[in-house]
Formats: structure tokens, C-alpha cells, sequence
């Protein structure tokens, strides 16, 4: 049987700012004997614009995603290798169980999460003038990706509150495992609407942090995971322009670290915010079998989609095209 | 370049309301820099952010009193289209004096009303609505001047009404409800504070007459308006 790290091919982080030293994303990305996590967290800039002197002007929003990722840091160093598990092992075990688990880690990170901003809040001192419906003390997104080893390989779950996401790409395409709480309905309509965030984690107001369902992977079944922010994936005109962007990066690179620069390079001439994306691939073995294992996918993609959207760019064609993607690309939610 | 995407745009529509009362005599020329330079700073921070913005304009509504003032209770422009017509828009807010009023609250809230009605921009891929308020005073109830011979048709019945144009998550309104914003830069006096406390997407800046918005409050505005909420 493989080790874990034998299971985990690479792992990498993309990060950048939009103002340069004024970024409100963060992030944490850390692995273990049997484990790995990456994790994303977007400050609200919008609900947390306010600023601090006792944090050297800086914002609520970006306290709040350092704050919220020291806490993710805690809870995985704390729970060692057992993090988000009941301690058994992966076979037998039914669905309800693994749901169980998963709330049970939720929870978890939630308290962890509380206590954070409950410090941070405590210490930040002083007042603003500012007052209204849409300023919030502290806010910030965060998405998380968490994989165990298994004895038949390995297993998923994640956890998120707001519009960051995590993703997981495989010989099948991408796959959102994360529903955006945003006023919209559904991956394509909130990248037009720009919705306003319906949870957050914040210092003023409860949250939930939601968990996906525990998803197991074989060692013959690899895979890339991914926990993005939405500077990312949000400035694209649809889904299925992100998994071309991801795609064409991955097969025009020499290698996990080339491919790593121009994903970021692509990111960084499409984003209107800060981005950050941790990015984890398991079970490939090595790059040119991860390349030509995705190689059909593109050329599907391509045909099935880029092309047409290609010859007719129009809002009727991109919806059409959507709604033809969206089974597939939900197919793990 | 590694990957060329065309990557989604903004259209961005601002409404400014401006107390012209007598009363704002002393503080009238800083709230029309206010306003001149909002929008100028309001661009800019949409570039620094990279946020492509297609469409930019403009629109002007000055408020007194209609039971004072009669037909100068309300002024109202269309759109200026920017940067097109800067060289207009700077003129009509230049021209705004500060005259007339009656008693002390104004008709801020049928501004707001003519403000909420404004013929939105639909057709961008991202739309920001934005409304900025000014006013060193409180309102007057919604239909205080029904009595004035000028005072509108199809003016929003009630305060509760007005609200209902302005809409909520669970009940839209008029405007976009991703897209609306709502910035007040006015004392703490009714009908802001029952605004601030129950409208969503509102910021309302607790402006003392006479005094400016320290550079600080005022980073914090527009880093608000041009983020996602």
C-alpha cells in the first residue's frame, strides 16, 4: 500500500494582490503523514473596508482572513492526523456516519473560527462614523480542502462559508464542491450578478460553516483539488472558461512549477481582486502522466464548448453552452 | 501571455442628491468638490483594482422644500455620460446655490424617490447603481409637500412605500438589488438612522455640518461601493 505522500503528487500556491501590500486574501497550506489541507479566505473588502489603527490602518476585511486562517492552522495542528475523521478507518462505514464526521469537523473549525475573531474584535479598539447595512465587523470568506489518506486511497471534505471556492478536477472535468452563498442561483448567473454574500464569517453576526459531503477517491482514480478565492474564477465570462484556463496551463507546462507560473499569469491578466488559490493533486504518479491523463478532457472541451462559444460569443450561446456543462459540473455537490 | 480571456466588465451608474437649502450656504462648495471628486476617485479605485468599467454616468438631483420653495424644490438632470460630458456635469454642479428651504428637514426623501427611479444602465456584465446623498438635515415625512401645486405625480406614497422601491433581499424593488448602493453623508436624524438601520446596502457617513470626510472615512466609502458586498 502507498504512503500518503507517495499518493500526493505536488502541492503549490498561487497569491497576489491587486494593490500592491493592500491584499485581503489569505491563505494556509499545510500536509502531515496521512494528510493535507489547503485553504483559502477572502476579506470582505466591501463589508469590511473599515480600518484600524490599533492594526496599523489596516482592514477590518484583512485582519479578518489572517485571523480566520491562524485559526484553520490551529485546528489542523491540534487535531493531528485524525482532523476531520471519527478515528476509523474509510471502508463500511455508511454515508450517515461520514456526514457526521464531516458536521462534527465543521463545528470544530467553526469554534476555532469564533474565538479568532472574537480576539481580534476584542482588541480592535476603536469606533468609526460609518455605520449601515453593509458594514460588518471583521468579515471574510473561507474555503477549505482537507484530504486523508485511506486504505483504498484517499478521502475528501470540505468547508466553506461565502463565495471562495474548492474544486476538483479530474479525467471527468471540473467539479465546483462547494454551493456559493450568494443571492444568486447557480455558478454561471453569480459571476454576472455579483451578488451580495448571505454568509460570511464574521465577528458580529453568526455564521455557518458549511461541509460538503466525504468524497473517496482510489488510487487509480487521481485527482487535483483546489480552494480558490473569487478573484480567481469570478472575472471569467463562464465556468467552462475556467477549466479551459486551468487546462491550457497545465498542458502547454513543462512542469508542476511552470505550470504554477502560468496559471498565476493567467489569473493575474483576468482578476479584478485579489487572488489566492491552493492547489493539491493526488494519485498521478508523475506531470506527463497527469498531462496526458487530461489531455481527452481539453480536447472535449474544446470541441464541446470553447469552439462554439468561439464562433458566437453572444450571452445566448454562453447560457445554452451552460446549462449542457452545469450537470457535469456538478456532478460531486 | 499564457491564456487571453476577455475578462467581465462594469457598468457604473451614480445618482447624486444635493441639499441646495439655505442652510447649506457655508458647506455647499465643499459638498460639490465632494461630488466632482467622488466619482473621479470612485474611478480610480476601480482601475487601481483592475475593475473594467464600460459605461460611467452621471445623474444630478438638488432638493429644498416644496412647501417653501415651489418650483425650485426639485432639479433634476438625466444622465451625463462620462467622460463625454464632464465638462456639463461639472457646470450643473457648480451652478446648484444654496437658497430657500423653510423649516428645518428638507424633502430628502422624495430625492431619494426621483434617485430610485432613475433609467438604470441593464446592460453591462456587472452593474454598480449608486445613489450618494448630501444634507445637513433631517427629512420631512414623505407627501409633507402634497400641498404644493408642483409636488410630483406617482411620488411613492409613504416612507413604507419608498421602501418598497428600494426593496429587499425577499422583496426586490425598483432597482438591481446586486447592484444598488446607497452612501448618506448626513447628521443622525430621522429618516437617515431608519434607513442606515433597515435598508440593505446602505453606508451612512455621520457627517457634522460644516466639516468635511476625514480621508480615512472616506477610503472606507469607496473601497465599499467598489468591492463585491
Amino acid at each position: 500500500m502507498k504512503s500518503f505522500l507517495q499518493k500526493l503528487d505536488f502541492r503549490f500556491l498561487i497569491a497576489g494582490e491587486m494593490i500592491s501590500g493592500r491584499g485581503e486574501d489569505c491563505f494556509y497550506s499545510a500536509q502531515k503523514d496521512n494528510s493535507a489541507i489547503a485553504a483559502v479566505f477572502d476579506g470582505c473588502g466591501g463589508l469590511g473596508s473599515r480600518k484600524y489603527q490599533n492594526y496599523k490602518d489596516h482592514t477590518g476585511a484583512y485582519m479578518a482572513a489572517r485571523a480566520a486562517s491562524g485559526a484553520v492552522r490551529d485546528w489542523y495542528q491540534e487535531s493531528g492526523d485524525e482532523a476531520g475523521s471519527a478515528g476509523e478507518k474509510g471502508t463500511g462505514r455508511r454515508a450517515g456516519e461520514d456526514a457526521g464526521d464531516t458536521r462534527k469537523a465543521a463545528l470544530q473549525i467553526s469554534s476555532y473560527l469564533t474565538r479568532a475573531l472574537d480576539v481580534v474584535n476584542g482588541l480592535a479598539g476603536q469606533t468609526s462614523r460609518i455605520f449601515g447595512t453593509m458594514v460588518r465587523d471583521f468579515p471574510t470568506t473561507a474555503a477549505a480542502a482537507l484530504v486523508r489518506n485511506s486504505e483504498q486511497g484517499t478521502e475528501v471534505q470540505c468547508f466553506w462559508a461565502g463565495d471562495s471556492r474548492v474544486y476538483l478536477m479530474n479525467r471527468e472535468g471540473l467539479a465546483q464542491l462547494t454551493r456559493d452563498d450568494v443571492d444568486g442561483t447557480n455558478a454561471m448567473s453569480n459571476l454576472r450578478s455579483d451578488g451580495a454574500l448571505t454568509n460570511v464569517v464574521a465577528a458580529d453576526r453568526e455564521f455557518v460553516l458549511h461541509a460538503g459531503k466525504k468524497l473517496r477517491f482510489g488510487d487509480k482514480d487521481p485527482y487535483m483539488i483546489f480552494a480558490a478565492t473569487d478573484g480567481c474564477f469570478g472575472y471569467l465570462p463562464t465556468p467552462m472558461d475556467f477549466e479551459d484556463m486551468i487546462l491550457t496551463c497545465l498542458l502547454k507546462a513543462e512542469g508542476p512549477m511552470d505550470f504554477r507560473h502560468r496559471l498565476e499569469e493567467s489569473i493575474s491578466e483576468t482578476a479584478g481582486d485579489d487572488y489566492t488559490l491552493a492547489f493539491m493533486s493526488f494519485g498521478f504518479g508523475d506531470f506527463r502522466t497527469m498531462q496526458e491523463s487530461m489531455r481527452p478532457r481539453k480536447r472535449t472541451l474544446q470541441h464541446d464548448y470553447m469552439d462554439w462559444m468561439e464562433q458566437d460569443p453572444s450571452l445566448e450561446m454562453q447560457e445554452r453552452l451552460w446549462q449542457e456543462y452545469r450537470t457535469n459540473y456538478e456532478r460531486l455537490l | 501571455m499564457v491564456f487571453n480571456k476577455r475578462s467581465l466588465s462594469y457598468g457604473v451608474d451614480v445618482v447624486f442628491c444635493i441639499d441646495a437649502t439655505e442652510s447649506m450656504d457655508p458647506f455647499l462648495d465643499v459638498v460639490k468638490e465632494n461630488a466632482l471628486n467622488f466619482y473621479r476617485d470612485f474611478m480610480d479605485v476601480m482601475e487601481q483594482k483592475k475593475k473594467k468599467v464600460q459605461q460611467l454616468r452621471v445623474r444630478v438631483v438638488a432638493f429644498r422644500d416644496y412647501m417653501a420653495d415651489g418650483r425650485e424644490a426639485m432639479l433634476v438632470t438625466d444622465f451625463f455620460e462620462l467622460p463625454a460630458q464632464s465638462r456639463e456635469l461639472e457646470m450643473c454642479i457648480r451652478s446648484i446655490e444654496a437658497k430657500g428651504g423653510g423649516d428645518a428637514p428638507e424633502d430628502g426623501l422624495e430625492a431619494l424617490a426621483y434617485a430610485i427611479k432613475s433609467d438604470w444602465n441593464m446592460d453591462a456584465d456587472r452593474k454598480r447603481h449608486v445613489i450618494a446623498l448630501w444634507s445637513d438635515d433631517g427629512t420631512h415625512e414623505l407627501g409633507y409637500g402634497k400641498p404644493a401645486r408642483n409636488y410630483p405625480r406617482g411620488m411613492a406614497e409613504n416612507f413604507e412605500q419608498l421602501t418598497e422601491w428600494w426593496g429587499s433581499k425577499y422583496a426586490p424593488g425598483i432597482m438591481d438589488e446586486s447592484a444598488k448602493r446607497l452612501i448618506l453623508f448626513t447628521p443622525s436624524k430621522e429618516s437617515w438612522t431608519t434607513i442606515r438601520s433597515n435598508w440593505n446596502n446602505v453606508i451612512h457617513y455621520e457627517s457634522e455640518a460644516g466639516k468635511g470626510i476625514a480621508g480615512f472615512d472616506y477610503e472606507q466609502i469607496l473601497n465599499a461601493i467598489s468591492n463585491t458586498i
